[in-house]
């Protein structure tokens, strides 16, 4: 039996540790779609926990028409959407600490280079802001979280050619946005010296899959 | 002439190695003239490195155990709820069976009795029934009967609220009942929720005027003078009914969670669950499934609000009063729902600990978790923290600030140069740059007043990102005067 068909059987029958595995199995991946989604932020926890309130008092909701995964990831979404929209109206604290990347046995970063790399992120994030609620989501759980497009129409509840066409729009203003962007103004000019002629070729993994 | 545009999608191609050698000679001989693609493709080869940045980087590390508590909380009292229903479930059958009989019996001995008086009315709670005829017992699910009242009580008050009865209004507070025929009022950055005895919801915005008109089990009535309400209707049995109604349009309910507005002379529908039936002053009908908006004044565009209501999610338990009152905090955030008040909020919880957030005018955040047992809490202002990493103010050597800013101002000046050729006004004269500076000296924000939106701003503010001061360990914020003049 799926192992998360029966902890949600457990849990509608008023089984308290069902809800607590229910949290432990998947707080890292629901933990990941939340940082993905609103990046370094102090809100992040909050959020999380806000998706598992909501995940538990949905639960009884949950009819097994959609996967449990496709399910929660919707959840998430949704929670998140609400608390960026009411984001809006406060400030963001951008002076958030921006994780390490993970090296896998290369040798460490320097810290300049960690830094350069962290205002990096911030500055996609930033500009990330920029885009609509729609796009923002899709690109996201695309390029991000390396959904694939199949998988984010199931998510989203849209068609899987909405999904690719947001994703075009969304890298087509992000590409415009970071040519303009001036805390990148260094690096884009060093990647442009290196076009003229023979552009580096860009990872076929990355187009629309 | 017009500009040219980069075709992205023929880039992508050619990046991703997806073209003919045909075109990719073609790509490359336009590429070779073509400053504007070459730097879309940059940008194309930038955000790759960016997503590399970010898949690779680690997740932060969470606190998971403290979110523990208030989920496995959160999980008993839903377990508790399950069980119920599971016990109703199984008891259906049979309570059904005992509901019918005793209908049965009450129609029985009521056709037995004597011919009523014509001017008495059983459904009519004002008028006293006559000694000879016996009143029905409420609990009887008679046709006859008048239905069982629900009891709405408040389960948060936030700034000024009050409940007009009779010729004096009342002041409105945590856990009072609200009859039926009162009419609630909220004034400017206030709010009131209220719950009702079968799991509705009721959430009253400031500004807000509705009589409570009918709140009985198969049907409650709420009359919108103006304001905005917010509802989150319990799952409605055959035959009942939640009717809002509001300058003549009625708004009626089937199992929802939606929000009703009459501002500036417009009802407006905003519907984020279930579906809504309008009927408007005419008797025309208009139907509605979420989500949608709709508004008496015409189309409107954008996602329904959804507000959260206190009482809606949690079950009917004895919750504890807690008092929240700071006079620098015009927003509060309990558990996930926001409150606009200045003033007092009072709310209901149940006993654990909670994370309640506050903003400033400002807009800066505080936070506290609260523990609460099973007597009234009143939050104690000096605990709010200011949220970190707003640790302490940070300092900024004069002459380093005026090294940074004299280079800074020639790129104004730049900025202001070329927005003179653009346009024939260069939105010049005088204005101030208002600079947040962060923990390590990189500028987190700028701000322009008094240059209108626009590419000036815009230049300026992105040369401003860019400016670096020496880390002045802590936050610091400088306002620069800006003379936008021509140079001589």
């Amino acid at each position: 039996m799926d192992p998360d068909a029966a902890l949600i059987t457990r849990a509608r029958e008023g089984d308290t540790t069902a809800f607590q595995e229910i949290f432990q199995r998947h707080r890292g991946t629901v933990s990941r779609i939340v940082y993905r989604m609103i990046g370094p932020s102090a809100d992040v926890e909050d959020v999380v926990q806000e998706v598992f309130l909501n995940v538990y008092r949905s639960l009884p909701k949950f009819r097994g028409d959609s996967k449990f995964s496709t399910w929660l990831y919707r959840l998430a979404t949704n929670v998140t959407r609400m608390h960026l929209r009411r984001g809006r109206s406060r400030p963001r604290f951008t002076d958030v600490e921006v994780p390490e990347t993970s090296r896998d046995g290369r040798p460490p970063e320097t810290p300049d280079v960690q830094v350069e790399r962290a205002e990096r992120v911030r500055a996609l994030y930033r500009l990330l802001d920029d885009l609509s609620e729609k796009k923002r989501e899709v690109l996201v759980l695309h390029d991000l979280e390396g959904m694939p497009a199949k998988e984010i129409a199931e998510t989203l509840d849209i068609p899987v050619l909405t999904v690719r066409t947001r994703l075009f729009y969304a890298r087509k203003q992000l590409y415009a946005a970071l040519a303009a962007e001036p805390s990148l103004e260094g690096v884009m000019k060093i990647l442009m010296d290196k076009l003229p002629g023979k552009p580096k070729r860009r990872r076929k993994q990355d187009a629309v899959t | 002439m017009t500009e040219h545009r980069p075709k992205t999608a023929a880039l992508i191609a050619y990046s991703g190695d997806l073209l003919s050698s045909e075109g990719r000679r073609r790509v490359d001989a336009h590429l070779a003239g073509c400053a504007v693609c070459r730097e879309e493709l940059a940008a194309m080869e930038m955000y790759d490195s960016l997503i590399e940045d970010v898949r690779s980087s680690r997740l932060p590390a969470l606190d998971f155990e403290s979110m523990e508590v208030p989920l496995a909380r959160e999980a008993e009292n839903l377990s508790r709820q399950m069980v119920a229903q599971k016990r109703r479930r199984s008891a259906a059958p049979w309570v059904a069976v005992a509901m019918a009989a005793a209908a049965g019996l009450a129609i029985w001995a009521w056709r037995a009795q004597p011919a009523r008086p014509a001017e008495a009315s059983l459904t009519d709670p004002s008028v006293e029934a006559p000694s000879e005829i016996p009143a029905p017992a409420p609990e009887v699910s008679s046709p006859l009967a008048e239905s069982p009242r629900l009891t709405p009580v408040v389960t948060l008050a936030a700034g000024s609220v009050d409940r007009l009865a009779g010729a004096e209004p009342i002041e409105v507070g945590l856990g009072d009942l609200i009859p039926e025929g009162s009419t609630l009022r909220t004034a400017e950055n206030s709010e009131v929720h209220v719950r009702l005895s079968n799991g509705t919801a009721i959430r009253l915005a400031e500004g807000t005027r509705t009589t409570l008109d009918r709140a009985r089990t198969d049907a409650v009535d709420l009359e919108l003078r103006e304001g905005t309400v917010a509802a989150r209707v319990a799952s409605l049995s055959s035959g009942s009914t939640f009717v809002v109604a509001c300058a003549g349009y009625e708004v009626h309910v089937t199992g929802t969670r939606f929000v009703v507005s009459y501002l500036e002379d417009v009802v407006g529908v905003d519907l984020s669950e279930g579906s809504v039936l309008i009927r408007d002053p005419n008797g025309a009908e208009i139907r509605l499934t979420a989500p949608a908006r709709w508004r008496s004044s015409g189309g409107v565009d954008g996602e329904p609000a959804a507000p959260a209501i206190r009482g809606a999610e949690e079950p009917h338990l004895t919750p504890t009063p807690v008092t929240l009152s700071d006079e620098r905090i015009v927003r509060w955030s309990l558990d996930g729902i926001d409150v606009d008040a200045l003033g007092t909020v009072q709310v209901g919880v149940s006993p654990g600990e909670h994370q309640v957030r506050g903003w400033d005018a400002r807009g800066r955040l505080f936070r506290v978790v609260l523990p609460v047992g099973t007597t009234p809490v009143s939050l104690d202002p000096g605990s709010l923290r200011a949220q970190a990493p707003r640790v302490h103010a940070g300092h900024l050597d004069p002459e380093d600030i005026r090294r940074v800013l004299g280079r800074g101002m020639r790129q104004v000046q730049r900025c202001y140069e070329r927005s003179l050729r653009q346009s024939s006004h260069g939105g010049g004269g005088h204005a101030r740059l208002r600079l947040d500076i962060g923990v390590m000296g990189d500028v987190q924000r700028a701000q322009i007043r008094g240059v209108p939106d626009g590419p000036l701003s815009t230049c300026i503010r992105n040369y401003a990102m860019r400016w670096t001061f020496p880390p002045p360990g802590g936050p610091v914020s400088l306002e620069q005067p800006l003379n936008l003049t021509p140079r001589q």
